[in-house]
């Protein structure tokens, strides 16, 4: 077995991809992101986005203040289609009071 | 061949699950996850990229590579999964003990880039984009169509707790003595919920997978039986803790490698016993406990070169020579709170140095700025104020230790029963639920 450091075990993204990303140039959670898959598993990034994050900060290549994480879109948990499916069988009621 | 138990059952074990063929001896009370981990079964699945072994970690139902195929329904999460009788559960993502696909990770020792690697020719990428094809992807369609649809069920709750871990039922409890008992909502099936203090008015089995601000609800569901809840409360509590992050270490994606707190609510909740070498990996307070907790050895992850073993692990090597033999390590970083309802709900986020948490003042409540509509990007100034005031407990309010999460948990209560006192719920608020 070859000698990996994973920081999102989902995508297989490993330290080293990672360095090579900051390599390019890339110092933001979204941007590496994009160019690594890191995050996109299943998981969603619960494994790996704080890590990604205290990485880049030790490194000193972003501000805890500027570090933004990706964006929390649902589902946030698994829901099947089926279950889904079953918000569609009405017209939505009016929300307001 | 039979591995070497690493816990021991609380009793005599009394069921049986079928793990790709073989008999698994499990108890009342185990998950999939607890019984296989039990039985030395350490491998679930392959990884997507350089197909390595990988198998349940977090054990709280946050990683993703503890998914099996349960009696022929994919994806589903060992470490949520409640044992049943003869319940036949098998690997997903593997071809087997000796998996060609296993070759990915000796070939490609110095990594696979995935901008460049095949994609010129163009006929090589064909024959490229064949393979990969194959190889992503999770699991296998369910052998079978649902046996009903799901069915709506429609919640107006005055109160929501999200969660039912420690924070969550203790805050549910203080509510409730207080008359005003929440709906609380949890996505462990209840088989998995031990305990005397188990909140009377639960959703377990239950995730909340979404909050929509702009069609003001929370939406949650469960796969079995199939439903979909729609939430539309007036203070929601989010008692969501914390994830485990992991932390960069060589091989730290070796089956038998967990999460510290994972595996200390795990023999708590299924009374098993360690039956196994443990070494804890991480650094802080909150780390000794769990080492001490978990009667492991601790090192700190600057003390580690590498983690050792092939198809499990088997042992730490340090940076000074040393090697520390086990047969589970165990991660305790620090925890990263789950802030990603918060952020759907508009919680302004911040970067805490462990992880990302949302904005809240010293009660836990939480100012949620009106909710922009994800298709219409200029009107976040004129959409209306969320119809909830969203509060925070516990973990995802910045508690580390059992008295912090006390502390937050008292301090949330009284301010909302301030807040239930100062605006009582209209009186056909329950007519719709």
């Amino acid at each position: 077995m070859t000698a990996r450091t994973f920081v999102c075990r989902c995508e297989d993204v490993t330290l080293t991809e990672i360095e090579r990303a900051i390599a390019a140039g890339l110092s933001d959670v979204e941007e590496i992101k994009r160019y690594t898959g890191l995050g996109t598993g299943p998981c969603q990034g619960k494994e790996c986005l704080s890590a990604l994050g205290r990485l880049l900060v030790a490194r000193g290549l972003i501000s805890p203040a500027a570090l933004r994480p990706f964006t929390a879109r649902p589902p946030v948990e698994p829901v099947t289609f089926g279950a889904l499916a079953a918000g569609a069988t009405e017209v939505p009621e009016d929300p307001s009071p | 061949m039979p591995k070497a138990p690493l816990l021991a059952p609380p009793g005599p074990p009394t069921l049986t699950l079928r793990w790709d063929g073989a008999a698994i001896p499990a108890c009342p009370g185990d998950t999939v996850a607890s019984a296989l981990i039990a039985a030395g079964e350490l491998a679930t699945s392959r990884s997507a990229k350089y197909r390595r072994l990988r198998g349940p970690a977090c054990l709280h139902g946050g990683c993703g590579t503890c998914l099996v195929r349960v009696d022929g329904r994919p994806n589903q999460r060992a470490c949520l999964t409640p044992v049943r009788e003869d319940m036949f559960v098998e690997p997903q993502n593997t071809y087997g003990g000796l998996d060609p696909t296993a070759l990915v990770d000796q070939v490609f020792r110095r990594g696979i880039d995935h901008h460049h690697l095949v994609v010129y020719p163009r006929i090589a990428n064909q024959v490229m984009q064949g393979v990969a094809r194959e190889l992503a992807g999770f699991g296998e369609l369910p052998d079978a169509p649902p046996a009903e649809a799901a069915c709506l069920i429609d919640h107006v709750p005055e109160v929501m707790v999200i969660g039912a871990g420690r924070s969550g039922r203790a805050l549910a409890a203080a509510l409730a003595a207080a008359g005003h008992p929440p709906l609380v909502v949890e996505r462990r099936p209840a088989a998995a919920l031990a305990g005397p203090d188990l909140p009377t008015d639960l959703l377990a089995g239950v995730g909340v997978f979404a909050c929509y601000p702009h069609e003001r609800l929370w939406a949650a569901a469960s796969e079995q039986p199939p439903v979909l809840h729609r939430l539309r409360p007036r203070h929601v509590v989010l008692a969501v803790g914390a994830h485990e992050p992991t932390i960069p270490l060589a091989n730290n994606d070796l089956p038998g490698v967990v999460s510290a707190r994972g595996l200390a609510d795990m023999l708590e909740q299924t009374g098993r016993r360690l039956d196994a070498r443990v070494v804890v990996i991480g650094e802080g307070a909150r780390a000794e406990l769990l080492a001490g907790t978990l009667a492991a050895e601790r090192v700190a992850p600057a003390q580690v070169r590498k983690l050792l073993g092939a198809r499990r692990v088997k042992g730490v090597q340090l940076v000074d020579g040393r090697t520390l033999r086990c047969d589970l390590v165990a991660l305790a970083p620090d925890p990263a709170p789950a802030f990603e309802l918060a952020a759907q709900a508009g919680a302004p986020i911040q970067f805490t140095g462990a992880g990302f948490a949302p904005v809240c003042d010293a009660d836990g409540r939480i100012a949620a700025g009106p909710a922009a509509h994800p298709l219409e990007a200029a009107d976040a100034q004129t959409a209306p104020p969320p119809p909830w005031t969203l509060w925070a407990v516990g973990e995802l309010a910045g508690a580390t230790t059992p008295a912090e999460i006390r502390g937050t948990v008292a301090r949330c209560a009284a301010a909302l029963l301030r807040a239930l006192a100062d605006s009582p719920a209209p009186k056909d608020s329950h007519a719709r639920a």
